[in-house]
């Protein structure tokens, strides 16, 4: 058991899960811009 | 008469037990319809590589290099990135975003599904794997093989035969692992849960257009390293939507994609050489690919169960789970589960949306995970 190495890994998880979660909800805002300026 | 049979004095142990595992892996195929695209070239080609003094990989004989077609392909199309990466673009072709454009939330539970990928890499760390094996094991969470066979061949990994047999394997299980954990977090009530359409079947073919277009400025600009990816499936989806491409779109879908196929899975049983494969960790990834699939699951489940506390219009968090990127089976594993509980849910667009996410989102993890440790 590597202890040290799981502490290692702890912000690689937040800037992770952190990152998708900021780009998922950059792409959100695009496809709501989206769909309003184009919706037909 | 000599000549002939004198290499069988080179056949091993262990050769014979990978020509079995290529057989299981070609039975598993044939037989159970696991993922019989990749899993049948990989079997063969793990008997292949595995015969005494194979000519298919590069051999030492008599002091000469003598080098092999297997690893001939190799070099030109995987360690370079190159199939994963055209494979994504066949993959883009055959994606209708259509459901996620009209329910964009849906996008929320992609990324909360990539929680297997990031729980893994710490189990695999506190297991003693060096960090860049742990991230190549852990982005079998991502339930994409390219994605995968691209992060495992980034980082050079010792382990790419088995995280490649296991993240297969485990796309092929997904409608036995997912009823398995979702029924053990979430309740009957949950599962009953009848979702509230958004209204809207269809967005503008510009949308459709343009959202391939600006995804892929998205992801370049926030996770560099994920534009390869993540451009290649968008460009893909651009040649589909932009309806002037329909020969090109189709020849992504079908010959592009089945000619990659076809390569990839033999040239990736080069890392299925007993030597590589027969190893104790071998049996630890299998377990870790289950442990990455079981948390993604965990993670997208949970996202809605959390959004529930809120919401008006209740999710049923089952949708959560199919924000993993196994397309189109997670959709239909999650519609199914909700027909059972309730014959006159529908939970099909919903499922749908939350899985194409989670295609976009395990493309920009498997970037985040090359940019985080790479």
């Amino acid at each position: 058991m590597n202890l040290q190495a799981l502490l290692e890994t702890v912000p690689i998880t937040i800037y992770g899960m952190g990152g998708i979660f900021i780009v998922m909800i950059i792409v959100y805002l695009g496809i709501k811009i989206l769909t309003r300026f184009f919706e037909k | 008469m000599e000549v002939i049979f004198e290499n069988l004095l080179n056949l091993e142990l262990q050769h014979v037990v990978m020509w079995v595992i290529g057989g299981v892996l070609i039975y598993l195929a044939i037989k159970k319809d696991m993922e019989p695209t990749l899993l049948l070239p990989i079997g063969f080609g793990t008997i292949l590589v595995n015969l005494p003094l194979t000519g298919a990989v590069t051999q030492i004989i008599d002091g000469v290099k003598e080098i092999g077609i297997i690893d001939v392909l190799y070099n030109a199309g995987i360690a370079n990135e190159l199939f994963p990466i055209l494979l994504f673009v066949g993959i883009g072709a055959m994606i209708d975003f259509t459901p996620l454009l009209t329910n964009p939330r849906m996008l929320f539970f992609g990324a909360a599904a990539q929680f297997g990928i990031f729980f893994t890499l710490s189990l695999a760390a506190l297991l003693g794997f060096d960090i860049k094996d742990a991230a190549s094991i852990a982005i079998i969470g991502a339930a994409d093989g390219p994605t995968s066979i691209f992060v495992a061949n980034y980082f050079n990994s010792k382990y790419t035969g088995a995280i490649i047999v296991a993240a297969y394997s485990y796309m092929a299980l997904v409608p036995i692992i997912q009823p398995f954990v979702i029924r053990r977090i979430t309740t009957r009530n949950e599962r009953l849960i009848r979702m509230q359409n958004t209204g809207k079947t269809t967005v503008s073919p510009t949308t459709k257009i343009l959202f391939p277009i600006i995804i892929t400025v998205i992801a370049g600009v926030m996770a560099p390293r994920s534009v390869a990816l993540v451009g290649f499936l968008m460009f893909g989806n651009l040649i589909r939507e932009c309806g002037v491409l329909k020969i090109l779109s189709e020849t992504a879908q079908k010959e592009l994609a089945n000619l990659i196929t076809i390569l990839l899975g033999i040239t990736i049983s080069t890392k299925m050489q007993a030597e590589l494969f027969l190893r104790k960790e071998t049996i630890l990834i299998l377990c870790l690919g289950l442990v990455a699939f079981i948390f993604d699951t965990v993670g997208g489940v949970l996202l809605g169960k959390f959004i529930n506390l809120f919401a008006k219009n209740k999710i049923n968090p089952m949708i959560g789970a199919a924000g993993i990127s196994a397309f189109p089976m997670s959709a239909r594993v999650i519609h199914k589960m909700g027909l059972k509980e309730d014959p006159q849910n529908f939970l099909l667009m919903h499922a749908v949306g939350a899985n194409v996410a989670g295609q976009i989102a395990s493309v920009i993890a498997g970037g985040l995970i090359i940019s985080l440790v790479g």
